[in-house]
């Protein structure tokens, strides 16, 4: 009968079938990644998995807290698939290349006598066997609790999990027809930057929505955890899937069935949209797109530009590299710019609750959502280094084994790039802001000076823990889903500390202060020998693997 | 057979193809030929339904490559120049992948995987993940997948890229047999006496261009040459390769 229902759709069952097990297998094993002379490729492949699900599944349950102590199944389950709905957009927009089409699939499957709609359907099937599972993950938690919480109800757990899974299934649609579209419309010779822009966009878009849920649910009503719908809440899509959770309690108003009714008529617009959209022919565009050239008008000057930090030797190597590398390989592109709206709307969210706390001032308490200023300088250089690491293009890493370069410099020269390319941009422009608010240089001068150290000790950290070469490791389906979620989830526990320990205890101790700077000054110096040692005797010891 | 008609591809202002007429006959080895860029692996993309021609028409095995794409697919068996293939399966998985996408037999894919595997001598990583895979193992690979459906066309892009000489020696001998039995081969190689000694015509194209058609002995005599190689340097217009040798040699000294 499944067949049947297959072929009806114009699909070849049999092709199908082999491509969606094909998918589901290079999905499983890339994501274990190659490094089968070291290590147990398929123990590392599992451990990784189980512990991404994992995080998920943890997740979940401290959503599930919201049903248990809330007595409105529409607040907890709008908050709830708020969070499966980003995160499902977030792995899209952060994998668009790996998760939905890949430049690959054309150069193998091209010349097989296989349909686009097959073609299609095996995509499309991939995709949404991959994001449901981890909404499985985090909502798997959160459906049980509404399944018991209050009585045994089935009908309510039910509803919770088809409105989990149909809101997942929404967001992939919508992100894969506005890709698709683009692809489209665009030549391949502006496709790069284009599809670079919409990333911002949606990403703005999709964590906008996200911080913007607070106010839309008003934060006097919050604190009583019941909320009142009206026709502003019902614009905002995860209230549409909540509304499930509503009819299931047999509430069969205009406001609960309207709203259900626009989710339904939403996945049949995008599913009829992303109908065809998926065809073997995008995944043409996407190899030719990276293929083509976008012209070398400025790459002169921005090649004497490239040489005014880093003259010679190991770490120019590295910023030619990392400089042609975001403007040619897409993936690390698109993962770069996936982490500017994150810290534009952590600014944003920093500075929303009103004026910027001064912690030389404030002393320990009512620095509102600063920290958040905070946990950006701190968060995303590391998260910028993990992106440094891995590419499409991690086979010409023979390069740093065949020339006698100083693989240790290399590694070393990533993080320096990092930190003087983004950090120390992203600190003046701090410092701008800091200085607007505080009205004290000498306050905003010192806080830079903790900020920067402290960054630059994350950065060291994070080598330290993880010495790679550049562009050295295959690019992983949702590794760096997994790695944003964990800097979202633990980042401000950390960041809130460090602002609480500074404000309460040290900014205001001039003595404490100093001895703190030096101390971060020379933790700074003794953590580059380490890193230099434990670099290099790493490196010396790494193999290339192709 | 193959057979085309002002084939033309344009890539935005460059012409890759101009009106390229050609004709294949079944029973046929031949060698396509051409400098970097001459624009061989374009035609080979078009009749194999990658890249649509901006002009002209192309068939392959008497189907039209725009029109009955599916048709030219489930008839030709290709060997890219890019040796792109899921290096995370193994033989085994990525022969039956293929099988399945032309409808094979499920125990027919087996029985010919392990004959063709056999034959190249890699049947006992047959279960082996490709990643650990040299380039010669991994274009075995895509040999025996262009070769499982048994194709009446095949296309050939540098197919003994990485091949030991054990297996270039068989595969040689494999297609002259296939186009014994009547299959159309078109082979694209820079090795130049593997061409001579193997394809029965020889078609040489530059800028887009034919420049010559014949056999290895008649294009040698238009050129007045003794062997294809030279007779490729002149219809190419290449420098005099031991002139141009000095000159590099001289002038890196002198940096």
């Amino acid at each position: 009968m499944f067949r049947a229902l297959i072929r009806s759709l114009g699909v070849d069952y049999e092709q199908w079938r082999a491509l969606t097990r094909v998918a589901l297998k290079l999905d499983f094993r890339t994501a274990s990644g190659l490094s089968a002379h070291q290590r147990s490729e398929k123990t590392e492949g599992a451990y990784q998995i189980v512990v991404r699900y994992a995080i998920y599944v943890a997740l979940g349950a401290m959503l599930s807290g919201l049903v248990w102590m809330s007595g409105d199944v529409f607040f907890s389950g709008i908050i709830i698939l708020s969070y499966t709905m980003v995160m499902t957009g977030m792995m899209v927009l952060v994998d668009f290349a790996a998760v939905v089409v890949s430049p690959d699939d054309f150069a193998i499957l091209g010349y097989q006598p296989v349909s686009s709609r097959t073609f299609f359907f095996s995509r499309l099937t991939n995709v949404l066997v991959y994001t449901t599972l981890l909404s499985a993950a985090l909502g798997l938690i959160p459906v049980i609790m509404y399944f018991f919480a209050g009585g045994f109800r089935p009908l309510l757990g039910l509803s919770a999990a088809v409105a989990t899974l149909l809101s997942c299934v929404c967001t992939t649609l919508l992100l894969v027809v506005v890709y698709t579209s683009v692809l489209k419309v665009v030549h391949p010779n502006r496709l790069r930057r284009v599809i670079g822009y919409l990333q911002l966009v949606l990403s703005f878009f999709i964590f906008g929505g996200y911080s913007l849920l607070p106010r839309m649910l008003n934060i006097e009503r919050l604190s009583q955890v019941t909320i009142t719908k009206s026709a502003w809440l019902m614009a905002y899509p995860p209230a549409w899937f909540a509304s499930y959770l509503e009819l299931a309690m047999g509430r069969w108003g205009k406001l609960e069935v309207v709203p259900a009714l626009l989710s339904i008529v939403a996945l049949i617009v995008l599913a009829g949209r992303a109908r065809g959209k998926l065809a073997l022919e995008y995944s043409d565009r996407l190899s030719a797109a990276a293929a083509v050239s976008e012209g070398s008008k400025k790459s002169a000057s921005a090649a004497s530009r490239s040489g005014l930090i880093f003259r010679g030797g190991e770490a120019r190597a590295v910023a030619l590299l990392v400089r042609n590398q975001f403007k040619y390989d897409q993936k690390f592109r698109l993962a770069v710019l996936g982490i500017v709206p994150l810290t534009v709307m952590y600014l944003y969210m920093g500075m929303d609750h009103g004026p910027l706390a001064d912690p030389f001032v404030v002393r320990g308490g009512g620095f509102g959502n600063s920290f958040l200023v905070y946990l950006a300088v701190l968060m995303f250089p590391p998260m910028l280094m993990m992106n440094l690491t891995a590419s499409d293009s991690y086979q010409a890493s023979w390069i740093y084994y065949s020339t006698p370069a100083d693989r240790g410099r290399l590694v070393r020269g990533a993080k320096d790039f990092v930190f003087m390319y983004f950090v120390l941009p992203y600190l003046a422009f701090i410092g701008a802001v800091f200085q607007y608010y505080f009205r004290n240089l000498w306050h905003v001068v010192l806080n830079l000076c903790v900020l920067g150290l402290l960054s630059h000790f994350f950065l060291q950290l994070a080598v330290f823990l993880n010495p790679l070469l550049p562009f050295s490791q295959p690019a992983r389906k949702g590794q760096r889903t997994a790695g944003y979620m964990m800097a979202i989830l633990f980042g401000p526990i950390g960041a809130i500390l460090l602002l609480f320990v500074l404000s309460r205890w040290i900014f205001p101790n001039r003595i404490l202060l100093g001895f703190v700077l030096l101390g971060l000054a020379g933790l700074s110096w003794l953590m580059e020998k380490l890193l230099q040692v434990r670099v290099e005797r790493r490196t010396a010891s790494l193999e290339y693997q192709d | 057979m193959i057979q085309t008609e002002h084939l033309t591809k344009w890539y935005g202002r460059k012409v890759a193809l101009e009106d390229l007429d050609l004709r294949i006959e079944p029973g046929t080895i031949f060698g396509f030929l051409g400098p970097n860029g001459a624009g061989k692996t374009t035609t080979v993309k078009i009749l194999t339904g990658l890249l649509r021609p901006t002009r002209g028409k192309a068939l392959v095995a008497g189907f039209d490559v725009i029109e009955q794409p599916l048709e030219v697919k489930s008839r030709l068996g290709y060997v890219p120049e890019t040796g792109a293939l899921y290096e995370s399966l193994s033989p085994a998985e990525y022969l039956e992948m293929v099988g399945c996408l032309h409808h094979l037999d499920r125990r027919v894919t087996l029985a010919r995987t392990d004959e063709l595997l056999e034959l190249f001598g890699i049947l006992t990583a047959r279960h082996q993940r490709m990643t650990e895979f040299s380039k010669g193992m991994k274009q075995k690979v895509l040999i025996s997948a262009a070769l499982l459906h048994k194709p009446e066309v095949l296309f050939l892009d540098e197919p003994l890229n990485g091949l030991d000489a054990n297996a270039a020696m068989i595969f040689k001998e494999l297609l002259k047999k296939m186009a014994a039995q009547g299959k159309t081969i078109l082979f694209c190689s820079h090795v130049l006496e593997v061409v001579e000694r193997m394809c029965t015509r020889i078609l040489i194209i530059n800028e887009g261009k034919r420049i010559v058609e014949g056999t290895a002995e008649e294009i040698c005599r238009s050129t007045n040459t003794d062997t294809l190689e030279q007779a490729f340097g002149q219809l190419t217009g290449s420098r005099d390769a031991g002139q141009v040798t000095t000159e590099f040699l001289a002038a890196l000294e002198k940096v």
